[in-house]
């Protein structure tokens, strides 16, 4: 294998539960799905590429691995080194609670606990200038107490530092030896307010060494020439660099899922999308009106995070959920998942029941789904667990499996609501997209409880996110503070010069492939503001500012003075243009041929309590003019669709299955 | 099968699509607002209120604001009808806390939608603005009347048919420190407004203006049934509770007394007893009062219930005409809506305690601990700035508080350090929790803050805070969180000197300002050794 030349490029989405590779060689997208590996996820990697026997120019990689790490605290022991007197900023947040009339409101506690929050006497003004420099001495003790104490990451956040790092700098250097791990709050985001940039300092060193010896120990695997890591925004940046930044990553995961997505709403003409990316552990979902959106600020497990990310909410709720019963004797489902290992009971490790066991009970999935995975399926252990679950509730087997679905979907419905309802478009006039392994057997009931006029299932919903990986496009951004000493365009224009040339040679590697695209911006405001409008740069961007204030706010004073806030450039190419969306079989598929002729006709699944005779169909069965009734159940690698009774399915363009729920 | 667009009839959906969009609108406003102002107060701290009413200026939607805001709103729109109806493109500008104001510096601006020649919604921003004149920078002063407090506007057309209203613009400028300032958060409030309305008008022309009255009436409804459901589910009877404000020095504390009668999905709120109004500007009118009762009933009825009119209906309130709850002209009103209001908040609880003794919390710290400082800059340009502090939450009987928090009727954010030192001639020395400060139990207050400021230019500073005598209670054994503190360094080497929580002060340069905000009550009698981390 090691002997077989780089050929092709592979997106690879590592979930949870499953790892999803797709190449794309000379025009053609194979794929191969395959159990994701805890606690080294670059074995699964390894393993999928060697399923295809593929060794890739490239790898465009999605990672949830610094996401997860936060989520289940288990980022590396991490210090804070900060002007003293201000070691409880990261404590005290904005002074808020996050909900406004709730008595029972919660802060997670800070990253970084008071004993390894070290204040060091230093300080500048609002303008960078020093009024007091750390002493060496200070800082050989407090390097000293940094080793004592273990820690493996260490933040270093001075007030004004982006005004002047000067000071930051100074300590990163005298602290280099006292850990492995230095991150300065002016390297991650020299951005003014203190909270928002150390809070986004500290989660960065928190996770960055996990993020690092992941990517080391994928890249000691040495699978293909370059290695490139999607990030939160949806652009890609080269392994090494992404290592050292984890907080930049942080939605590298679901971002790929959103960047296909868009991808397919601009092959379909259609501009309104929820997208629904439903896999083992979690669910992401994400509005996209045309383009994906971007924000700047946003949240992840309560932790600020001001870099900019496209808007996916997640939930922790997925094919591996596990149903119990609580304390009050209520039906509970997740949030701990059964993951990839031991996985659902249907798989013959587990034992805790999960929403992939219902389904399975209910007739919903097929053996050949996983048997063509490489799993063998045990269902006598499911409905022993399942009876024992209804005997619990007092109810029947049928009610109580699907009681575990009706509270997952439930929780999705929430995390769909919070993005259209809640912020004022209405669900109706979007269509849902869903993929990931279980999106298509969530999808129909969930739209009609959202009142969705149409579902879209992609092609090879189950690695559609690794698709989007292919998509995903390199891109850099370079930006200079101006604040005070530019106040015109000329002015700006040799600093754009300066920063145009910087973006130009940080992607000069990539150049071979596509055309280089260039967007300059500046950030102006009116004197006295605090917000910025960014604006395309050119001698008329103060026009455009006054133009784009009233246009965004109604109002506008062309004889207030503007300020020059920054100016950025950001240099891209474009993306690698695919035929086709569509991946054809994996070569060692076994039961293709079978399924391919439509051999299993028909099984007994549960609606309502009641068990039907459901037609079962493989997904390359269905014909462009037919139109497909359920209850029916649609097969295809690597992802099951469920058709309830009511709904009605049949194929539109670019192999996209339309239902009608 | 598909449900019919612009039916006559609304279903759940529909409702709760409404329900979103309103509030969405009123949260867009907000964000309108804040991305256009020039004070730190307004883009920093997010003080302010924006929100939709009815034709008879009932509250349809407000976005998670300010709670001190919820029962005030409504009122100023009110005295907008009817002393200046607003016509088609005006704006109405008032503060007057005695025609539908608060206290004078919150602007409140109000607009109408018309439609078909008839106005059928309104929009109403509200902003704490940093100065609006008056005997001390920042306009929160120790004052007997309010005449001492700033300039006092009854509702007034600021807009007339889309255009700036010049001469009234000129006569309000030239009342404030700071009119640069002023100006530009006023036309942010614009900002605010036409982004609201503009959202409403689009609403309109996509959906019909019937169909967007008919769901504003059908969600009050819905949170009306909401709100009688839970008064319901709490015992019937008669709860009281009784607590008193700092005492200024030579006068005897000033009595707080509620009596809750719930009964029948009804609550009954009697402020019978209370202290007659005060010659200190701890005065509040019946709206912030009623906003405090607003609050406290919409955390027992849980985080999802729309935010409308329509929840009150069930609640009588009573105050006392000319008591310190319901004060009379020319009472001083500025600490009413920041200090009082948090008190009141306390005193129901307290009372509520006996009803629900598994919800309710110790007391949190009971104050804003409002900080105003105004003088002259290096430069010559004139500066004033406001900032409230947080402190303790009270212990939850099953939780601790939370420390360094914004409890109850405010949830403005911290001025951020380098936004304040770049803004205004201060230092901050310390910005922390003051450890300790809680009270202990079997579940502990959350402690307060400790922000140390030193004063790069001679300023005139005024401090208005409570809870620096009685301290925040603790429940069921657990003790009482610490009191507030406050001291000032005169210069460098100089003696920490105590001041009283409610002062005025000339700081010249280098001067050090130390500022310990309380603690929450504990909740519980504390188990040895059995601390839970």
């Amino acid at each position: 294998m090691q002997r077989t030349p780089h050929h092709g490029r592979a997106g690879i989405d590592t979930g949870g539960t499953f790892t999803d590779v797709v190449i794309e060689e000379r025009g053609r997208l194979v794929c191969v799905k395959i159990p994701s590996t805890s606690p080294d996820p670059s074995r699964a990697v390894a393993a999928g590429l060697a399923a295809l026997g593929r060794r890739p120019q490239e790898i465009v990689h999605g990672t949830t691995v610094a996401t997860n790490a936060l989520l289940e605290r288990r980022g590396a022991r991490t210090a804070l080194v900060t002007t003293e007197g201000f070691e409880d900023v990261i404590a005290i947040g904005r002074q808020t609670r996050p909900s406004l009339y709730d008595l029972d409101v919660n802060r997670p506690p800070p990253l970084v606990p008071a004993r390894l929050r070290l204040g060091v006497r230093e300080r500048c003004d609002a303008r960078g200038r020093p009024i007091r420099r750390p002493s060496l001495a200070e800082l050989g003790r407090c390097a000293a107490r940094l080793k004592r104490s273990g820690v493996r990451s260490v933040a270093i956040c001075f007030l004004h530092s982006y005004a002047s790092a000067t000071n930051e700098r100074l300590a990163a250097r005298k602290l280099g030896g006292s850990a492995p791990f230095i991150c300065t709050s002016s390297g991650i985001l020299p951005e003014h307010r203190e909270f928002e940039r150390f809070s986004t300092t500290v989660l960065s060193a928190y996770l960055t060494p996990v993020l690092h010896d992941y990517l080391q120990s994928l890249g000691r695997r040495n699978l293909a020439r370059v290695l490139r890591i999607l990030r939160s925004d949806g652009t890609t940046l080269g392994a090494r660099a992404a290592s050292r930044e984890a907080a930049g990553s942080l939605l590298s995961g679901p971002a790929g899922g959103v960047i296909a997505s868009a991808e397919l709403g601009h092959r379909l003409r259609t501009q309104k999308l929820l997208t629904l990316d439903m896999g083992g552990t979690s669910t992401d979902v994400c509005l996209l009106d045309g383009e994906p959106p971007l924000r700047r600020r946003w949240q992840v497990g309560g932790w600020p995070v001001a870099l900019p990310s496209l808007a996916i909410d997640t939930v922790g709720a997925g094919g591996g959920s596990i149903a119990h019963v609580d304390a009050g004797g209520i039906l509970r489902v997740g949030p701990q998942s059964a993951g990839a290992d031991p996985g659902p009971i249907c798989w013959g490790r587990g034992n805790d029941l999960t929403v992939t066991d219902a389904h399975l009970f209910l007739g919903r999935l097929d053996a050949g789904t996983f048997a063509s995975q490489g799993l063998p399926l045990y269902t006598e252990r499911v409905h022993k667990q399942l009876t024992r679950l209804a005997r619990r509730l007092h109810v029947t087997p049928e009610r109580a499996a699907e009681g575990v679905l009706k509270v997952v979907e439930a929780e999705m419905e929430r995390a769909l609501r919070r993005i259209s309802v809640e912020q004022g478009h209405d669900p109706r006039h979007y269509s849902l997209v869903a993929f990931g392994g279980a999106g298509g057997l969530h999808a129909v009931s969930l739209a009609r409880r959202l009142g969705c006029r149409r579902v879209l299932i992609p092609p090879s919903p189950g690695t559609f996110s690794a698709l989007g990986l292919l998509l995903s496009r390199p891109s850099v951004e370079r930006s200079a503070t101006v604040l005070g000493h530019v106040h015109t365009a000329s002015a700006a224009r040799p600093i754009m010069v300066r920063l145009e040339r910087e973006a130009r040679s940080a992607l000069r590697s990539e150049r071979h492939r596509t055309h280089l695209h260039i967007e300059r911006h500046a950030d102006l405001r009116y004197r006295g503001q605090s917000h910025e409008l960014s604006l395309p740069f050119d001698s008329r961007s103060e026009e455009r500012f006054h133009a784009e204030h009233h246009r965004r706010f109604g109002i506008c004073d062309p004889n207030h003075p503007v300020e020059w806030v920054a100016v950025r450039v950001r240099a891209w190419l474009s993306p690698t243009r695919l035929r086709s969306l569509s991946p054809s079989r994996p070569q060692r598929e076994p039961d293709a041929k079978q399924r391919r002729s439509g051999a299993t006709p028909s099984r007994l699944s549960c609606w309502d309590e009641r068990w039907r005779r459901t037609r079962v169909v493989s997904r390359e069965s269905i014909r462009r003019t037919s139109t497909l009734r359920g209850p029916a159940i649609i097969l295809e690698y690597g992802a099951t669709t469920v058709l309830p009774p009511g709904a009605r399915a049949r194929l539109g363009r670019e192999g996209v299955l339309e239902v009608k729920p | 099968m598909s449900p019919k667009r612009r039916g006559p009839v609304l279903d759940a959906v529909d409702l709760e699509v409404y329900r979103h969009r309103f509030a969405a609108i009123a949260e867009e406003m907000g964000a309108a607002l804040q991305h256009s102002a020039f004070s730190p107060n307004i883009k920093e701290r997010r003080d302010f209120s924006c929100a939709l009413f009815d034709e008879h200026g009932d509250t349809v939607a407000q976005g998670d604001h300010m709670p001190v805001h919820l029962g005030s709103m409504p009122d100023s729109v009110r005295a907008a009808l009817a002393d200046c109806p607003p016509g088609p493109g005006d704006m109405i500008l008032l503060n007057d806390p005695y025609r539908g104001g608060t206290h004078l510096p919150d602007l409140t601006l109000v607009a109408a939608l018309w439609h078909a020649r008839r106005p059928i919604l309104y929009v109403a921003s509200r902003a704490h603005h940093s100065d609006v004149g008056g005997s001390r920078p920042g306009s929160m002063p120790l004052a007997r009347e309010i005449f001492e407090e700033g300039l006092r506007l009854p509702p007034v057309r600021i807009v007339q048919a889309g255009q700036l209203n010049d001469d009234l613009l000129r006569v309000l400028l030239a009342n404030v420190r700071t009119p640069e300032e002023r100006r530009g958060d006023l036309l942010a409030q614009v900002a605010a407004n036409r982004t609201g309305l503009k959202r409403l008008e689009e609403l309109c022309e996509k959906e019909g203006a019937g169909r967007i009255l008919m769901a504003a009436r059908e969600l009050m409804a819905y949170s009306e049934r909401r709100m009688r459901a839970i008064l319901r589910s709490i015992p019937n009877g008669t709860y009281r509770a009784t607590d008193t404000l700092d005492p200024e020095p030579g006068h005897p504390a000033p009595v707080l007394r509620v009596r809750v009668r719930i009964a029948g999905g009804k609550a009954g709120v009697d402020f019978s007893g209370t202290h007659a109004q005060l010659g200190d500007g701890r005065n509040a009118v019946a709206s912030i009062t009623r906003s405090a009762v607003f609050y406290v009933f919409r955390c027992l009825a849980g985080a999802d219930l729309p935010t409308n009119a329509g929840a009150w209906r069930p609640l009588d309130i009573r105050v006392p005409a000319g008591s310190l709850l319901d004060a009379r002209p020319p009472a001083a009103v500025a600490a009413g809506n920041v200090e009082t209001s948090q008190r009141i908040v306390d005193l129901l609880l307290r009372a509520l305690a006996r009803a629900l003794p598994g919800r309710i919390p110790a007391a949190s710290q009971g104050t804003m601990n409002n900080l105003t400082l105004g003088g002259v800059a290096a430069d010559g340009t004139p500066f004033t700035y406001y900032e409230t502090m947080a402190g303790g939450m009270g212990a939850r009987p099953g939780a601790d508080g939370l420390s360094g928090v914004h409890t109850h009727m405010t949830n403005s954010l911290n001025t951020p350090i380098e936004a304040l030192e770049h803004a205004l001639p201060v230092r901050l020395r310390r910005y922390g929790l003051r450890r300790g400060s809680g009270g202990a139990g079997r579940y502990r207050g959350g402690d307060g803050l400790v922000r140390e400021i030193e004063i790069l230019a001679d300023v005139e500073c005024t401090l208005l805070a409570e809870r620096r005598c009685t301290p925040p209670w603790g429940l069921r054994g657990g003790k009482n969180g610490a009191p507030g503190r406050d001291r000032v360094q005169m210069g460098p080497g100089e003696k920490w000197r105590t001041v009283p929580g409610r002062v005025s002060l000339r700081l010249q340069k280098g001067s050090v300002l130390k500022i310990e905000t309380p603690g929450g009550g504990g909740w519980g009698r504390a188990q040895k050794g059995r601390r839970r981390t």
